[in-house]
């Protein structure tokens, strides 16, 4: 009878210990699922973040290059206005200061813009400074040179070294700085999503704004320039004094081409800046998800001890 | 019509105005009527200037706005650098306080 109770008590002791277990490996699996998930996270995050940094460098640079042909095109294309009214009707020096003076505003509005972008380019140079930094590299090399220290002094004092994988500590410590640098990048993000997407806005405000004018302006410039260079020597009663130039200039005007190639390059960076920024609050949701998930995990690791 | 699409309309006016055609035929034409013309342009050109001007300038406005947020994105970034910078430096201060260590260790032993 006690044999009897005792193999009953113990069937259900191994039972109820089975559950345990069961449920442990469960949710283990579980835990150990989420978190290979959240560090294939950090390792795109990591490559989002340098994408991101990338493609705002990237395109500080086109915009600066948008904003000096918008300067030249604005002032090529008054040039060209005074030039053919004067044909038509002497100019005054009253009618070049009037057009001119407007040249001077928008030269110095378009000087704003250019702080401004010099501005935008020197945050994205720290942001991808910061999600390029080579400090989880770094701290590896010091934490192999105090792990061969600590040997040493194990080797002096005990004639045995103090720590027998060193490999396993610098790997760590390169994992633990990296993280520590993927979540100081995404802190500054999420801190300055907000003002981020309103700068992405305003950014394609400006590129369509800019592209309108500078097209504007060029296409007037090249259709003025080409009477004047190309038609009005032509149709003179006295013959093309150096037919050679002529020519030159007549394929110069005729072959070049319509699109600005650098209101194209503007285009297509801020495209590729809002695609990586989207990515970035894509993948800020997917953490929070994820942070989530694991939370609840340990919850349940909780109510199962 | 919002003022961008009048904008671009003055533009389509002035290229016109400004064709290989219209300046042809408006060669034709007594002083008078070439310099009333010409004016005409002028105002146009200095209309557009002045629109295209306003546009740009509010947009300028509206990001000179965002640069105190961006200083500090900029300041916030390079702080980040710097503490990364310190972890090494705090690991190479410790590998050469070992290094002294083993040094006296091994003078004692």
């Amino acid at each position: 009878m006690g044999r009897f109770q005792w193999s009953r008590e113990s069937g259900i002791e191994r039972l109820s210990l089975y559950r345990v277990l069961l449920r442990g490996i469960c949710v283990g699996s579980v835990a150990l699922a989420l978190l290979f998930c959240a560090a294939s996270q950090v390792g795109c995050s990591a490559k989002r973040q340098v994408t991101f940094g990338h493609a705002g460098a990237a395109y500080a640079v086109s915009l600066d290059k948008l904003l000096s042909r918008s300067e030249t095109a604005a002032v090529d294309a008054t040039s060209e206005r005074l030039l053919q009214d004067d044909q038509l009707s002497n100019q005054t020096a009253d009618s070049y200061t009037r057009l001119s003076a407007l040249d001077q505003v928008r030269l110095e509005i378009i000087a704003r813009l250019r702080k401004h972008a010099r501005l935008l380019a020197r945050y994205f140079s720290a942001l991808d400074a910061l999600a390029d930094s080579k400090a989880p590299d770094q701290a590896e090399q010091s934490m192999n040179a105090v792990a061969d220290q600590l040997n040493a002094v194990g080797e002096q004092l005990r004639h045995s070294p103090l720590m027998a994988n060193t490999a396993i500590l610098s790997k760590t410590t390169t994992f633990a700085v990296g993280q520590i640098r993927n979540k100081m990048l995404r802190e500054e993000l999420v801190r300055r999503h907000d003002a981020l997407d309103r700068e992405l806005g305003t950014e394609e405000t400006l590129i369509t704004a800019l592209g309108k004018a500078i097209q504007h302006d060029v296409e007037l410039a090249r259709q003025v320039r080409e009477q004047r260079v190309v038609i009005d020597p032509l149709i003179a009663i006295t013959p093309i004094e150096h037919p050679d130039e002529w020519i030159a200039a007549r394929r110069e005007i005729l072959l070049s081409s319509r699109r600005i190639a650098e209101l194209d390059a503007a285009v297509e960076a801020v495209h590729a800046l809002r695609i990586a920024f989207q990515d970035l609050n894509n993948e800020t949701r997917n953490h929070a998800t994820i942070r989530s998930l694991l939370s609840d995990v340990e919850g349940m690791l909780s109510s199962t001890q | 019509m919002n003022s961008s699409e009048f904008l671009e309309q003055l533009r389509a006016v002035e290229l016109r105005l400004r064709s290989t055609e219209m300046q042809s035929f408006m060669r034709t034409q007594d002083q008078v009527s070439k310099d009333s013309f010409v004016q005409l342009r002028q105002d146009l050109a200095e209309r557009i200037s002045e629109l295209a001007n306003a546009e740009l300038d509010s947009i300028s406005r509206a990001l000179v706005s965002q640069d105190g947020d961006i200083t500090g994105g900029i300041a916030a970034a390079q702080d980040a650098l710097a503490k990364l910078g310190n972890v090494s430096k705090v690991l190479d201060g410790i590998g050469a306080v070992l290094k002294i260590a083993a040094k006296i260790a091994g003078t004692l032993a």
